[in-house]
């Protein structure tokens, strides 16, 4: 009887002393390390270079919540454009964490392909080129023809373990945004 | 120690009387050692024949058809002591054994060990002996596989978790050595954290359970039990090593035991090592699909007159590689992936872990004390503490490689208390009251909140057995409140610091019984509820789950899950012909349950499809069936077959990932001894698996894989070694290297599943 008592009385110690360590951490951060919440682009008009159009796509609160804020694009018909990605920034980060420069450090895992809807709204053309000579996606030149209406997807695959072979098939993606796109002559 | 020379010299015996007549009995009579009443219904095993039988209504038991030479014949009886009997068989032999009443003979306890936990009357099945051995090296989700009615759920080849009558992860418990596990069970890729090579039987009941178990033993439970602690003062060990040639994988296991010369204090210490590297299909190789573990466990054991305290501490940990193949991003690159016969990406040889990948500690400790009383029979006192660190690590940009995207803390302290009577007329039962502490954190990304829970039970089972009739009655309650700490919308710094508490409780049943038709031909039929409070993803979830390719949404208003299973199953252990049928039905009320719908979130990374928490009144019902029958002295042939159906009775739709038909036959033969190899045994065996035709149109973005069939072979042998006796297994899985993929496999849409496997097995006692 007096072992059970003791046994009793250790069992009770070592529950309570296992419980004195009881947490009351804070919650951490918010810490999303993939993500992209902003993304812009710059054209020029190659005949005019004071012709600039700029436009930003921005999800603040990441994944779920509000819906993201995407600009609309506005070119001439018949122009060409030298464009380029400005900016790729995670904003919930403070300050800012500058994604476009961690690209250009691992050009060779990631591409930005562009896709046209209609595919004959824009031609894009990407010049940039990464360590083994593929293309990367942050600069290029960009035809319009004929008047129309229609959306620019612009998609960042990230390719890593040598998966990049120029196309946009391998790997997995890292944003998606689509930007309406308008070919017009302005009124 | 003269007792166990004694039984490795018989055994000996034994095998060398093979070849002589075979045409002897044995007959006896179980009795209570304290007042001479025969006892029926206690159970007579000839424990290296492994053949079973039950005492008759007047006590009486027998074995027919025995060759001469020596037996081992276990006897055992519910609220009894059991005991082991050897006899010589030369011609007919009667023997009359007496038990005696459990809470009185302290010194048999002492040889045999104590049940940690009794299983209930419905549908169970064992993994053990051979069986058993023949899993060694596989994780607990394979090993599993070889019960009807068992499946996993697999995402890749190093990730498996065990399925029963089609429910999983949240509905599924598992008591390592006596202790609940706790981890982050929810997920699906989430492997359950024990390590197999511990167990020397895995018990396995097939059905709601929750009167006998808790909360979330929906769909069954699992028991992962070491053999009891010898106090017998002899050091001993025992090494198991096993090698596969699919993934180039070595996993070494040795225990090492002993006792102080009073017989008071018993030890034994255990470790486990397993490194694997990438698996194969039948055409290719899967890239970062290597894995490895480090396991150890210590055991020390008190006894002195009533009093007995056993200390057990444990430690898991695995890193795990996840397919690189399988990491996609939307909606659309799950299209993508599926659209390829291969993956893009094909792995070599090797056994590096790259990201994305796993890290996973368990620890636990328990300390599990009892005391008999003469007059009133045994009570238990057990605690323990576990701690789950789960970390997840993605492939992401070289900025954020220093660290891991998601990390889970789940701390977990059980304390148990509860008192089995003693027999008392034709009754022997057990009362008990349970108590739960846990605390979970996260670090990185947010997936699931903080919570603090509390857990409280208490419950009641009484079995009453008369003649060849056992009734089983139970009944319990139970209690959870859980208290949340969350940002209002978890991936805003700013917004405000939420705490959602939760109340969650119910009042289950079970009702059992069964009948002795004639020696070894049982009948039962056993109605059980067990229920759930709903998972804490299931809550709070708010994000994409890579491998769903989806945004999945939970709903705090989810209340608890209830269920009623119904079965009834007959099995025979005697005679020629053996076997085991069962049948359930499942009513699977509030059922939770992530529903693909219509709706599509636009995120960053492109368009997803959204994926609810939802509660539907779910059916499940199926079949389990074994059936052996011994052709000719030498050669076995057994049938397995297991059936599930499941459905949303509201709408009659088809509950998604139920898992298809599977149909497997083996044939055995005993091979003649040679000199040095002895109980040569050598198996084929075939498994076919249906196509899962059951599932709704558009509902997943791919139809189930083509059914397949595999086969395979086992030998087993005892080596002598020297002076030593050496276990050797020889195995092959999926003999002919078939491309095929399985429905439960997370990773169907991504590669195919596991080619053509060699194992090599070797045990060696000491």
């Amino acid at each position: 009887m007096k072992n059970k008592f003791k046994f009793l009385a250790f069992a009770v110690l070592l529950i309570g002393s296992i419980s004195a360590c009881k947490k009351d951490e804070p919650l951490p951060d918010v810490n999303e390390d993939e993500l992209i919440t902003t993304v812009t682009l710059r054209f020029t008009n190659a005949a005019n270079p004071s012709d600039v159009v700029t436009v930003t796509a921005r999800d603040l609160d990441g994944d779920g919540g509000n819906a993201p804020v995407i600009g609309s694009i506005q070119l001439r018909p018949n122009a060409t454009y030298n464009w380029e990605v400005t900016q790729i920034l995670n904003e919930t980060e403070s300050p800012a964490e500058d994604i476009k420069e961690e690209i250009e450090e691992e050009d060779d895992e990631h591409l930005l392909v562009y896709t046209a809807t209609p595919a004959n709204l824009i031609a894009i053309n990407i010049t940039d080129k990464d360590r083994n000579n593929l293309p990367v996606g942050l600069a290029g030149t960009a035809t319009t023809t004929a008047a129309g209406t229609g959306s620019l997807r612009v998609t960042l695959r990230h390719q890593p373990n040598g998966l990049k072979n120029g196309t946009a098939t391998p790997g997995s993606t890292d944003f998606e945004f689509t930007f309406p796109l308008t070919v017009v002559n302005p009124s | 120690m003269r007792y166990l020379l004694i039984l490795s010299f018989l055994f000996i015996f034994t095998e060398l009387s093979l070849a002589q007549n075979c045409d002897f009995s044995i007959f006896g009579t179980v009795k209570d050692v304290t007042d001479g009443k025969v006892l029926p219904g206690a159970s007579i095993k000839l424990i290296k024949e492994n053949q079973v039988t039950v005492s008759e209504i007047d006590g009486h038991f027998h074995f027919y058809k025995l060759c001469a030479g020596n037996y081992m014949l276990e006897v055992s009886f519910v609220g009894y002591s059991s005991t082991i009997v050897s006899i010589d068989v030369k011609g007919k032999a009667d023997l009359t054994i007496s038990l005696e009443p459990s809470s009185s003979l302290l010194n048999t306890v002492k040889v045999l060990g104590t049940k940690s936990i009794e299983t209930p009357l419905q549908s169970t099945a064992k993994l053990k002996d051979r069986e058993l051995a023949l899993t060694r090296g596989e994780s607990l989700g394979e090993s599993l596989k070889k019960i009807p009615g068992l499946n996993s759920i697999q995402t890749g080849p190093s990730v498996s978790k065990p399925v029963i009558h089609g429910m999983h992860s949240n509905r599924v418990l598992i008591f390592n050595s006596g202790v609940r596990l706790e981890g982050q069970q929810w997920g699906s890729e989430h492997a359950p954290e024990v390590d197999p090579f511990l167990a020397n039987e895995i018990k396995v009941v097939k059905g709601a359970a929750s009167v006998q178990y808790g909360p979330d033993a929906v769909g069954g439970v699992i028991l992962i039990e070491p053999a009891s602690l010898n106090y017998d003062n002899r050091f001993k060990g025992e090494v198991d090593f096993a090698a596969m040639s699919n993934n180039q994988m070595g996993a070494l296991s040795a225990k090492v035991e002993g006792a102080n010369k009073a017989n008071t204090f018993a030890w034994r210490l255990q470790s486990t090592l397993k490194q694997a590297g990438n698996a194969k299909t039948a055409d290719y190789i899967l890239d970062n699909t290597a894995f490895r573990e480090l396991n150890g466990s210590l055991a020390l054991g008190y006894q002195k007159g009533h009093f007995s305290s056993e200390l057990f501490a444990s430690s898991f940990n695995t890193k795990l590689g996840i397919f690189t193949g399988s990491n996609i991003g939307s909606e659309s690159d799950l299209l993508a992936a599926i659209q390829r016969p291969r993956p893009d990406i094909i792995g070599d040889r090797s056994y590096e872990i790259g990201r994305p990948y796993q890290d996973v500690q368990h620890q636990t400790i328990k300390l599990k004390s009892s005391y008999l009383f003469d007059e009133l029979g045994k009570a238990v006192l057990q605690y323990s503490f576990q701690r789950n660190i789960r970390e997840e690590y993605s492939l992401v940009r070289g900025s954020n490689s220093n660290n891991y995207q998601l990390q889970f803390e789940l701390n977990t302290q059980n304390l148990d208390l509860y008192f089995e009577h003693k027999p008392f007329g034709n009754f022997t039962g057990k009362i008990g009251l349970t108590g739960m502490y846990q605390q979970n954190f996260y670090d990185g990304s947010y997936l699931i909140p903080f919570f603090d829970s509390y857990n409280t039970g208490a419950y009641w089972i009484e079995k009453w057995s008369k003649n060849r009739f056992e009734v089983e009655a139970g009944l319990r309650f139970d209690y959870k409140y859980m208290q949340a700490k969350l940002r209002n919308n978890p991936r805003d710094n700013n917004s405000p610091i939420i705490t959602p508490e939760f109340n969650f409780n119910q009042t289950v049943g079970t009702l059992g019984a069964s009948y002795l038709l004639k020696e070894g031909l049982k009948v039962h039929a056993t109605m059980a509820q067990a229920w759930r409070p709903p998972a804490i993803s299931e809550l709070f979830i708010d994000g994409i789950v890579q491998a769903q390719a989806a945004y999945v949404i939970g709903d705090r208003n989810l209340k608890e899950e209830s269920s009623l299973n119904l079965s009834t199953g007959i099995s025979k252990t005697s005679g020629k012909l053996t076997g085991d049928l069962s049948f359930y039905y499942d009513f699977n009320n509030d059922y939770i349950y992530l529903r693909p719908t219509q709706e599509f979130i636009l995120t960053t990374r492109g368009t997803y499809r959204v994926l609810r928490y939802v509660q539907v009144d779910a059916r499940f019902y199926g079949t389990d069936a074994f059936l052996a029958y011994q052709l000719h002295e030498k050669l076995n042939i057994s049938l397995k077959y297991s059936g599930v159906r499941a459905y949303n009775k509201a709408n009659n739709s088809f509950l998604e990932l139920i898992p298809a038909d599977r149909t497997s036959a083996t044939l055995s033969l005993k091979l003649p001894d040679l000199k040095l190899m002895k109980s040569n045994l050598l198996d084929f065996n075939v498994q076919h698996v249906a196509q899962q035709s059951r599932v709704n149109p558009g509902a997943e973005p791919l139809l189930p894989p083509a059914a397949y069939t595999l086969f395979g072979a086992d030998f087993t042998s005892n080596v002598k070694f020297g002076k030593q006796i050496l276990g050797f297994g020889l195995s092959a899985q999926n003999l002919f290297n078939k491309s095929y993929r399985d429905y439960l496999n997370n990773f169907r849409y991504f590669n195919d599943d596991l080619g053509r496997n060699i194992i090599i097995r070797l045990n060696m006692k000491f």
